[in-house]
């Protein structure tokens, strides 16, 4: 027994770890990164049809006001510095969603001007594959990456 | 056994080789009559004007590249061919003259359309033409940028479409297009890739 039986329905008990980590992932703020078709579909994704907003996940103008930056659409190497840029604005803890095949690898687009992969520039924590992907595809992706928050911990290993 | 050996057969008979109704070829080009501005160029522009030729209803004027402002003034001003629609490049590696620059231009007045086409070197310059059509403007840029010719007198012939720093011009035929500049990506990106292996340092 511990503190639990001693005070009537008034107080819960929980862990650091779970209190941050609740409050981390049900509130997904996205940078947008939309660069080509994926962008369309992460509007669909964020409007009424599949409504992101439902998970917290509202999108934001600013890398400094976001937590997980969403790359969605093809990137090329001139855009690429700018990522890396709007990446490196945004303060931690930040969380990197790679969508569609041409920010996962390039796609088909295996030319002199297109980055293969944006996790040659930045870590990613959720790739979500398509071409592009449908709004559910992102969504799962969201959904997943809150697993992976739901796991971290503040506790530092000596 | 008898449902397999229907199947046999139509795959036979899908193998039968199905060749595409032969064309007739056929010379589009048709020599140019009773068009009042060609009769009217070649007479003042002689030394300017090669050739002119008739496909699919619309006219296709060669010109030197030789005085070309003077010439295309005189499209615009006399002529009424008031808007450049839009202004492009070919590139042939094995012709002695590597580059066609095709301008596509359009009268409002006479709602007829007209190209021209001008044959040059590697290296050659070209007078531009973004004074007579403003339109010629981005274009020109688009041109340089990608075969890196150059237009003589351009406002602010800079690349449009390829960083400013960029090397090559890709739309050459002779540049291999899967040719990732590691040079810039290390200067802008931090990360260099192995051509062989595919890995990133």
């Amino acid at each position: 027994m511990g503190i639990e039986g001693k005070f009537k329905k008034n107080i819960i008990t929980t862990t650091v770890d779970y209190l941050f980590n609740w409050a981390r992932k049900s509130s997904l703020w996205p940078a947008t990164f939309g660069l080509a078709c994926c962008a369309i579909e992460m509007m669909a994704a964020g409007a009424s049809r599949w409504d992101l907003d439902r998970y917290g996940v509202i999108f934001r103008p600013s890398p400094r006001q976001s937590d997980v930056m969403i790359v969605a659409g093809t990137v090329t190497l001139k855009m690429a510095p700018v990522i890396k840029r709007v990446w490196d604005q945004m303060p931690d803890p930040k969380w990197c969603i790679s969508m569609g095949s041409c920010a996962n690898s390039g796609g088909p687009f295996n030319s002199y001007s297109v980055l293969q992969g944006i996790d040659m520039i930045i870590p990613v924590d959720v790739y979500v594959p398509g071409c592009p992907p449908r709004p559910e595809a992102l969504l799962y992706g969201v959904l997943r990456l809150q697993d992976k928050i739901s796991k971290m911990t503040i506790a530092k290993v000596e | 056994m008898a449902e397999e050996k229907n199947k046999n057969d139509s795959l036979e008979k899908g193998k039968a080789p199905r060749k595409p109704p032969k064309k007739e070829e056929v010379n589009l080009y048709e020599e140019i009559k009773d068009f009042d501005t060609f009769t009217k160029v070649k007479e003042k522009f002689a030394d300017i004007v090669l050739d002119g030729k008739r496909i699919r209803e619309q006219h296709i004027f060669y010109i030197k590249n030789e005085n070309i402002l003077d010439f295309f003034k005189y499209l615009r001003d006399e002529e009424k061919y008031d808007m450049l629609a839009d202004l492009t490049a070919i590139d042939y590696p094995d012709r002695e003259k590597r580059f066609a620059i095709l301008y596509n231009i359009y009268s409002f007045k006479k709602l007829e359309r007209l190209l021209v086409r001008m044959d040059i070197a590697d290296g050659e310059e070209v007078e531009t033409v973004s004074e007579i059509w403003p339109s010629a403007n981005w274009p020109e840029r688009e041109v340089y940028d990608m075969f890196g010719i150059k237009f003589k007198n351009h406002p602010d012939l800079r690349r449009i479409l390829l960083p400013e720093d960029w090397k090559t011009h890709p739309l050459r035929k002779d540049f291999d297009v899967k040719n990732r500049d590691q040079d810039w990506m290390e200067r802008h990106l931090g990360i260099r890739e192995d051509v062989n292996s595919g890995e990133v340092k």
